[in-house]
Formats: C-alpha cells, sequence, structure tokens
C-alpha cells in the first residue's frame, strides 16, 4: 500500500523554502520579502522591485517570457471595448499585410470560473503560508472594529467609510476592492473597483505575492493614510470584467 | 447573619486602609514605538524603538531611510488615524507626516467631480510644513511598492 506523504513535512519544506528565500531578500535589504513563484501563473511585480528577474516567472518555466513583452509578430490591437451585446471585449486587431478584424473574447462565468479556479491554484502550491496568514488576520484584527472584523472572519469582507471623501470602500479578501457612493436616489453605485498589490500579483489571478489578508490591510492602509495616492496606484477594473471579482 | 456583616465591614476596612497608602498615581510612560513592515514569508516584520538598546534603534533608523528611498509606503498611527509618513529626520528621531489634500473626488471624471476642492481660495505655493512626531513613540506600518492587480 502506497504511504502517503505526512501533510506536515510537506508544509514543513515549503516553510523552510519560503523562510530562506526571505533571509536572502533581507540580506539584499528588500525588507518586504520575496515571492514563490508557482507553476501556472506568472509573477507580474511592481517595476521597482529590484530583483528584475522574477517578474514574468513561473516555478516550471526556466525560459519564461516576460509577461508585458509582447512578441513583435507585426500583430496590433487598434482598439478595445466592451460589448454587452456580446458580453465581452472586443478587439480590433491589424493583420501585417494591413488588414483588419474583430476579436471577441467573452467575460462569462467561465472567465471568471477561471480566474478562481487560477488563485486557488496559488494557494495549493504553497506560496503562502496558513501561519502567515494568521498573523496578517491578527495585524487587521488590530486596526478594525469588532464588527468589521467579524464580518470579515466569517464572510471575507467588510465595509468603511473615508471621513475625508465619504466614499464608502467593501474590502474583500481576494478581489479587489469595490468603492461605492449613494447616487441621487440614495442607492449606493459602484463607482470604482480598486486593484492593487504590494510588491506584485499572479497574473489572470486574484492572488497577490502577500497573503490575502496582507493585500487587505495595504487597502486600508492606503485608503485611511494617503486616499489620494491609492486611488492613483491602482487598477481600476469595470464591474463586468472577471477580474472585477464581482 | 452578623458573620457576614462582619465581613462586609473587613473587607471594606482592607480596601480603605489600601486607599490610605495608595500612591499617586505614576503616568505611565507611552509605549515603545515599532513599525511593522508588511512581509512576503513573515507576514510583517518588526523594528522596536527601544532607547535601552541603541544598536536596535540604530538599525531601525537605517531600515527606515531605506525603505523611503525604496518607494515603501510608510503609515503612522497618530490620534487614532493613520497619516502618511513623508519623511524621516534621524537626527531628530522623528517621523515627518504629509497631509493629503486632494479627495478621490477630484480624480474622477469631470460631469461626476463635484467641483474644485478649494475654489477660490488663494493657491498656495510650495508644500505645507508637515507634522512630525516621535519615532520613539509612534506605531507605523511599512508597505512595499505596490503594484496595480
Amino acid at each position: 500500500m502506497t504511504q502517503l506523504a505526512q501533510p506536515n513535512t510537506v508544509n514543513e519544506s515549503w516553510r523552510r523554502l519560503r523562510v530562506a528565500i526571505n533571509e536572502i531578500a533581507a540580506e539584499a535589504g528588500e525588507w518586504a520579502g520575496a515571492p514563490i513563484p508557482v507553476s501556472h501563473a506568472a509573477l507580474v511585480m511592481e517595476p521597482r522591485y529590484p530583483f528584475a528577474g522574477v517578474n514574468g516567472l513561473k516555478s516550471e518555466a526556466a525560459d519564461a517570457a516576460q509577461v508585458h513583452d509582447p512578441v513583435d509578430d507585426g500583430y496590433r490591437i487598434v482598439n478595445s471595448w466592451y460589448s454587452y451585446h456580446r458580453g465581452g471585449t472586443v478587439h480590433v486587431i491589424e493583420h501585417p499585410d494591413g488588414h483588419r478584424s474583430a476579436w471577441k473574447v467573452p467575460e462569462r462565468a467561465g472567465e471568471r470560473l477561471r480566474f478562481w479556479i487560477d488563485t486557488l491554484g496559488v494557494a495549493a502550491q504553497h506560496a503562502w503560508d496558513a501561519e502567515v496568514e494568521d498573523r496578517a488576520t491578527e495585524k487587521l484584527k488590530s486596526l478594525v472594529s469588532a464588527q468589521a472584523f467579524h464580518c470579515y472572519t466569517l464572510a471575507g469582507g467588510f465595509l468603511e467609510t473615508s471621513k475625508r471623501s465619504r466614499v464608502t470602500y467593501l474590502f474583500r479578501k481576494l478581489r479587489p476592492t469595490l468603492a461605492l457612493r449613494p447616487d441621487r436616489s440614495g442607492s449606493m453605485e459602484v463607482i470604482s473597483i480598486l486593484c492593487l498589490h504590494p510588491l506584485g500579483f499572479y497574473a489572470g489571478t486574484w492572488a497577490g505575492v502577500m497573503t490575502p489578508t496582507d493585500d487587505v490591510v495595504a487597502h486600508l492602509l492606503l485608503m485611511r493614510g494617503d486616499e489620494r495616492r491609492y486611488w492613483a496606484k491602482a487598477n481600476h477594473h469595470e464591474m463586468w470584467m472577471a477580474s472585477a471579482g464581482i | 447573619m452578623s458573620s457576614i456583616i462582619t465581613t462586609v465591614h473587613e473587607r471594606r476596612n482592607r480596601i480603605a486602609s489600601a486607599a490610605a497608602l495608595a500612591v499617586p498615581d505614576v503616568p505611565t510612560p507611552p509605549p515603545p514605538g515599532c513599525l511593522d513592515v508588511l512581509n512576503v514569508g513573515a507576514g510583517h516584520l518588526t523594528f522596536r524603538f527601544d532607547k535601552a538598546d541603541p544598536e536596535q534603534t540604530a538599525k531601525a533608523k537605517r531600515v527606515i531611510a531605506d525603505m523611503l528611498k525604496r518607494g515603501y509606503m510608510l503609515f503612522a498611527l497618530v490620534d487614532g488615524e493613520q497619516k502618511r509618513i513623508r519623511k524621516f529626520d534621524p537626527d531628530r528621531e522623528e517621523y515627518i507626516l504629509e497631509e493629503p489634500d486632494v479627495t478621490p473626488e477630484t480624480t474622477l471624471a469631470a460631469d461626476d467631480a463635484p467641483g474644485p476642492v478649494n475654489s477660490g481660495a488663494p493657491a498656495r505655493r510650495g508644500r505645507p510644513p508637515g507634522r512630525r512626531v516621535p519615532m520613539s513613540t509612534t506605531k507605523a506600518t511599512g508597505i512595499g511598492p505596490s503594484a496595480g492587480g
């Protein structure tokens, strides 16, 4: 009978790898640490991150292409827009010979499921540590009210209204933050969907290189301490995009 | 019944005696400051500023200066609110805070924006001096440069 690997041994191996990588990063003066690459999603790092070779890296591809290096094959996107009728984004592509065609990318349930599965895959490949997530959760608990923490623990999100702008933010675990404000009728409307990760994230997922709750802490502190910069630094998704997480 | 009353009296007497001997409240010193830096592998690293440990304090000062140089965002908890740290004065061991003066609504589309924030007010030249808070008693959090997702 085949003996299965003990879970503690697997987790301990990953923990040691993370500690070793973190020590190397600390010796180089990178106080925020270094990410763990995964096999299915390339790393997208903040441009100022000092370890430039990590950008675009996957754990199994030694010659992984840079995520943001387009292959110059003569094709170029002329224009893009979202089509409610087609339920997806339409791209107008110009071919090398000059003629143009339309390419439709649906943004439906399948795309959302792919985002979800790929995010799950980041966790499955031990990019994060459960104990580290616990510490991040304790940090968040020290920053928010008991009611907010209760909601976050049980429902994965909480609301907070900015004292400065009066915009209400819905902070969510492993999803972009929703910025809401009342419309003329008094109903809350989404004015933007803010996506931001300290250091970097895994392409095609909602996963940042930090544990999920550390991402939430970063969003919260940025909103409270420098709301203008929060809006300037974040990517703003549209509600229909799979990346918006709605 | 008399034994219960006696016990209550004894307890009151003990409390009164203790109150008479109590020393005046000595103001408790503020808790030592610290800096938590969000970290991929550790959740957060903590740097403490304990005057009893000058080596640790000196290291913390170097780390803060290095972080600001690398584009880290540092936030200080001041009067119950998070304030962005703009600069650090290592000689005076003080954080220099930044007070943002623009709300997100000024970055919205023109037809949605409620109007200029300071309409009619004369424009100020240069950045106003920031408030200073001591590093040794301030709780701060550092976040690495952030990428839009």
